[in-house]
């Protein structure tokens, strides 16, 4: 930790809730030592996000026992008891912010912008490119009426083509795009295709918007280089968008022009934990409106948001794209469509609400799992490899022979690599119980192989994130030590199981040296206790055909890492499958439940269990 | 003065700007006395159709980029004439002059100079609204047989561009291309002739309420304000409407079937209880029901009212000519006394209702607004919403609050005591809470986020 910083107040302003954290040097480390949340204040009628930053600022100070701001000015830096040495911030509120791309070619260029508005932070409205089925018409009119903050273009490699870069420019110009903020302002596009159309983009433009032209973000189709304009669309962010929202040119004075999308943050600190772990990592963060799904695989750091996917606004819509008995089949009782509709309806209109029963929570989880699952799926296609590219090895062209995929990416993302899954949001880091969350992880990413899950205690990730930018050590200590809640460790063959026989043996040297050995029965969940600190050694022999990480067969030597609820054996196969029989599915969901002691025993009849609540 | 009462102000001044997207003719004064259906303003036009010049096809040379700029005659915005040069250029060793012609009277709109293409959109204003082609004359076939070589048939639709007919020609293939947008009235056989009639767009709106027009806005329509009552739902579908009053269910915990839904109800507000069935939705718009108000109805009724999932977004740009607003939320839930109180009173009244809904960024909730008989001064509606909203906190001893969540969703209360520790509840969450005395004297412990203060 830097010898200057002994505290920081980091807040995250959402779309419903700002939330203030401090974080303090104490007997040599870094730890979380007080929180506050306030709702935000961005839209009517209070139009001013100070507002809901100061208070929860103040309910932070109230847990903390001493002053951080005094007469509305944050103190910074600390001088005795009073004040922090760093203020930093992060938005996602009014929308966050919203771009458009445009490319030449639906699945190389635009594709591949949409990657960087993605990695920025962004809300990626719309994704314009030559090839997309619309007229030039349509397209124009869909530019006139997004109202983007920024637009992002890309196209063409850099020996490549030009008219067909200046024609996607042309469309742009068409459209005198406008700001939703702020009647003057000229929406900034920052260029990143051929460098040789640079001049063309600018006379074609620069009437209606400010050009901003950084490095090729495609300079040949086997190269993907999208860190030079996520950085242009970030520092545009600042400048532009956060400058004209009401309130912010406050919170920009107090983070000395600091402020990061929240996405951006989450990612950093993913980021980070696949560095510093060597691993393969895949995180959620599931909201009131969207989910962003976030991957660091190979080093490889890709963002995805689904953004109708959530568990307050959008909740009928995961009912609707996942369907209702999707949802339903992760319940241990028996409940109409009909029902399900309304719970779940009444949620949207009034997305503030607690589940206070457990049937309701119950329904929650359910819901949740689903929004995940979609989310990750639709996160799996957009982490692919490079369009048009020609895989390299001999191994990788007779495959690609075979799979005729030459010409079009496949997901990076195996999950028999994958070494960790992390979720946020509210309804993992609050559920009643960890092993409720480590269920609703396991269920809704079906991680393959030995795979540790995490989630976020307090959902303060945003907030290291944008502190790790200037402070990482302090960041990340904070983030192992405060954040980061280990649930425990997965293991989960590969295969299709059978009741009750085994896919896997697993031999196991405990943190007290003793030996232990438990096989994974098909069907069925084993609990191992292994608590958080305590590791233990795994050789792994998985039955013929089944996989548990280095191919069917084979054996595997591996860490389970413990946590909140242990080391689970899942024996349900990949994917999961449900019987047909409605009796045996909510025998079998029931089991489940009870494996990992994930909810109450009493009450969990179903429908019309007992209401109110008590001491 | 002005009262809030849960989803009730008994009295505010509601004001609405009432306007067409495209200009036309505003039909009234300011000061007129209007009811919901009196016209206020609308435009009757014919689209304009996009025609795309392609000027290496026209001029027969290739134009680079920079090329375009100097053979244009026209820039974007210029109106141009049928006929009408838009670019120009001399080609050979005895300098040609070739011309790309407009092809219809209408503005320059785009030139892509990248293509090399020109968009010129017809002027709306002269274009015909209906087109007679001479195919046979086209084609060079006999008008008898022009059936033949058509694509298409009486009632299809065409888009303007594509091949209407083809015929054998003297070089290959002979193409008859439409001439516009639109829907074929007519094929002769007699003249060789089609007849293609393009569709016309024609907006107006109403005063949705009763009251006096305020403002004139030239061309586009009319700001109309009147001091009514003011009811807010939490959910609805369809747009506006209005009717008078009928209350057809005798408590607020009754179910609204179709056997409610009679002939004589066609074109007023029912007011139901607790649930309205899909039996009862779809009868009422066979009927020509107006709107319905209920407390509550099955999610799944609505999407198979409307034939589609009802996703996030806003409601209310359905194409449905009832309106439907749920008071309360979905599934049977009894209407809140007070509002089936209200209502009741004024049956026979003509109410407005508008079921637009949007939960985030913005809310937008449905309504019932009842005109008041005199023009006291009230507090517009906007205001005494924003204050509401200001005022929303936590409850206090002796507070009267309503319970939105289950168990006991729609209950009212007060609250006896506030905890200074959160409560733990059944799913072993601790909450905070406020223990609240319902109605019928039994006491129960609620999480804070679950009340609606009052």
């Amino acid at each position: 930790m830097s010898d200057r910083i002994r505290s920081v107040l980091a807040i995250d302003v959402g779309s419903t809730t700002t939330k203030a954290i401090v974080v303090e040097e104490r007997d040599g480390a870094c730890r979380l030592v007080a929180r506050g949340e306030a709702p935000t204040t961005v839209e009517a009628p209070q139009e001013d996000v100070m507002i809901g930053v100061r208070l929860a600022a103040a309910r932070a100070e109230a847990r903390l026992g001493r002053r951080l701001v005094r007469e509305g000015r944050l103190i910074t830096p600390q001088v005795g008891d009073e004040g922090v040495d760093l203020f930093v911030c992060t938005s996602s509120a009014g929308g966050g912010l919203q771009m458009t791309v445009a490319g030449l070619v639906k699945t190389m260029t635009a594709e591949s912008a949409e990657r960087a508005a993605l990695g920025a932070g962004a809300v990626v409205m719309d994704v314009i490119s030559l090839d997309d089925a619309r007229m030039v018409l349509e397209r124009i009119r869909r530019l006139q009426e997004l109202r983007p903050d920024m637009i992002l273009m890309a196209g063409g490699t850099d020996d490549g083509n030009i008219s067909h870069v200046a024609a996607v420019a042309e469309y742009i110009a068409a459209s005198r795009p406008r700001p939703r903020l702020g009647g003057d302002y000229r929406v900034p596009l920052v260029y990143a295709g051929n460098q040789r159309a640079r001049e063309y983009v600018r006379d074609a433009v620069g009437d209606v918007m400010d050009v901003y032209v950084v490095p090729n973000i495609r300079p040949t189709l086997e190269e993907e280089d999208l860190e030079p304009a996520r950085r242009e669309i970030h520092r545009l962010f600042l400048e532009h968008v956060m400058a004209r929202a009401p309130g912010y040119r406050n919170l920009l004075e107090w983070a000395k022009n600091v402020i990061e999308p929240t996405p951006m943050a989450v990612g950093k600190m993913m980021q980070m934990m696949a560095e510093a772990h060597q691993a393969n990592v895949v995180g959620v963060d599931i909201g009131g409106a969207t989910t962003d799904v976030f991957s660091v695989i190979d080093g490889r750091f890709h963002r995805s948001v689904s953004a109708n996917l959530g568990m307050s606004y959008s909740t009928v819509n995961v009912l609707a794209e996942a369907g209702p008995e999707n949802v339903a089949r992760w319940l241990p009782f028996r409940i109409s469509v009909r029902d399900l509709r309304n719970l779940v309806a009444n949620k949207m209109v009034r997305p503030t609400t607690l589940p206070a029963t457990l049937e309701e929570l119950l329904i929650e989880h359910a819901v949740a799992r689903e929004a995940i699952r979609l989310s990750y799926e639709h996160h799996k296609e957009i982490a692919v490899t490079l369009k048009g590219v020609q895989h390299v090895g001999t191994f990788d062209k007779l495959r690609d022979l075979f799979r005729q995929e030459t010409l079009s990416g496949r997901s990076i993302i195996e999950p028999l690599t994958v070494n960790a899954v992390i979720g946020s949001g509210g309804v993992l880091s609050h559920a009643p119980r960890r092993s409720q969350a480590m269920l609703l992880l396991m269920d809704a990413f079906q991680p393959e192989g030995v795979t540790g899950l995490y989630v976020d205690s307090v959902f303060m990730m945003p907030h290291l994130g944008v502190l790790a930018e200037l402070e990482p050590e302090m960041a990340f200590q904070v983030f192992e030590t405060d954040c980061l809640v280990p649930l425990g460790t997965c293991v989960a063959p590969k295969a299709r199981p059978r009741p009750g026989r085994p896919l896997a043996t697993v031999h196991m040297v405990m943190p007290d040296g003793s030996r232990r050995t438990e096989k994974v029965l098909g069907g069925e969940m084993t609990v191992i206790p292994l608590g958080p600190g305590e590791k233990a050694h795994l050789h792994i022999v998985p039955v013929r055909g089944a996989d548990v990480g280095a191919g069917p067969g084979r054996r595997v030597e591996s860490e389970a890492v413990g946590g909140a609820v242990g080391l689970v054996l899942d024996g349900r196969g990949r994917p999961i499958v449900f019987p047909e029989r409605e009796d045996e599915r909510l025998a079998m969901v029931a089991r489940w439940l009870e494996s990992l002691e994930a909810y109450p025993e009493t009450e969990r009849a179903g429908p019309g269990g007992a209401g109110g609540g008590g001491r | 003065m002005s009262r809030a009462e849960g989803q009730i102000f008994e009295r505010v001044r509601i004001s609405r700007k009432r306007v067409i997207p495209l200009p036309g003719e505003v039909v009234v004064e300011a000061g007129d006395r209007v009811c919901p259906s009196d016209l206020i303003a609308r435009a009757e036009t014919v689209p304009g159709d996009p025609y795309i010049v392609d000027l290496q096809n026209e001029l027969g040379v290739r134009l680079t980029p920079e090329q375009v700029s100097k053979v244009m005659l026209k820039r974007v915005g210029d109106r141009v004439l049928g006929q009408e040069p838009l670019a120009r250029t001399e080609v050979g060793p005895f300098r040609e002059v070739r011309e790309a012609r407009s092809p219809v009277d209408g503005v320059v709109e785009f030139i892509s100079h990248a293509y090399a293409r020109v968009l010129v959109r017809e002027d709306a204003q002269k274009a015909a609204p209906v087109v007679i082609l001479n195919v046979a004359r086209k084609l060079d076939v006999a008008p008898a047989l022009i059936r033949a070589y058509m694509r298409y048939r009486e009632g299809d639709e065409v888009r303007q561009g594509t091949i209407l007919a083809d015929a054998p020609g003297g070089l290959g293939v002979e193409y008859c291309y439409a001439p516009a947008t639109g829907v074929i009235e007519r094929i002769c056989t007699r003249t060789g002739t089609v007849t293609i009639v393009r569709p016309s767009k024609s907006a107006q709106v109403d005063a949705y309420i009763e009251g006096t027009v305020k403002e004139i806005y030239p061309e586009k329509g009319a700001l109309v304000e009147t001091t009514a009552a003011y009811v807010q739902g939490v959910f609805g579908l369809g747009f506006e409407n209005h009717g008078p009053l009928r209350v057809v269910a005798r408590d607020p915990s009754e179910t609204l079937d179709a056997e409610d839904i009679t002939p004589d109800l066609a074109g007023a507000v029912v007011v139901g209880g607790a649930r309205v069935t899909l039996e009862a939705m779809r009868k009422a718009l066979h009927e020509g029901v107006a709107g319905i108000v209920s407390g509550g109805a099955d999610m799944e009724d609505l999407v198979s009212l409307l034939g589609r999932d009802i996703v996030v977004g806003i409601t209310g740009q359905e194409e449905l000519d009832l309106t439907i607003v749920l008071t309360e939320g979905f599934g049977s839930m009894p209407m809140a006394e007070d509002v089936f109180e209200f209502l009741r009173a004024a049956e026979g009244r003509t109410v407005s209702v508008n079921g637009s809904t949007q939960v985030r960024a913005g809310v937008v909730r449905p309504e019932i607004i009842l005109p008041l008989d005199d023009d006291e001064p009230a507090d517009p509606l906007e205001d005494l919403l924003a204050r509401r909203e200001a005022e929303k906190g936590e409850p206090t001893v002796g507070a009267k609050v309503r319970i939105v969540r289950n168990p006991k969703f729609g209950r009212w209360g007060t609250v006896v005591s506030m905890p200074s520790e959160p409560v733990r509840f059944e799913t072993e969450a601790l909450l905070p809470a406020a223990e609240v005395e319902l109605d019928d004297g039994s006491r129960v412990f609620v999480p804070l986020a679950n009340l609606e203060v009052f």
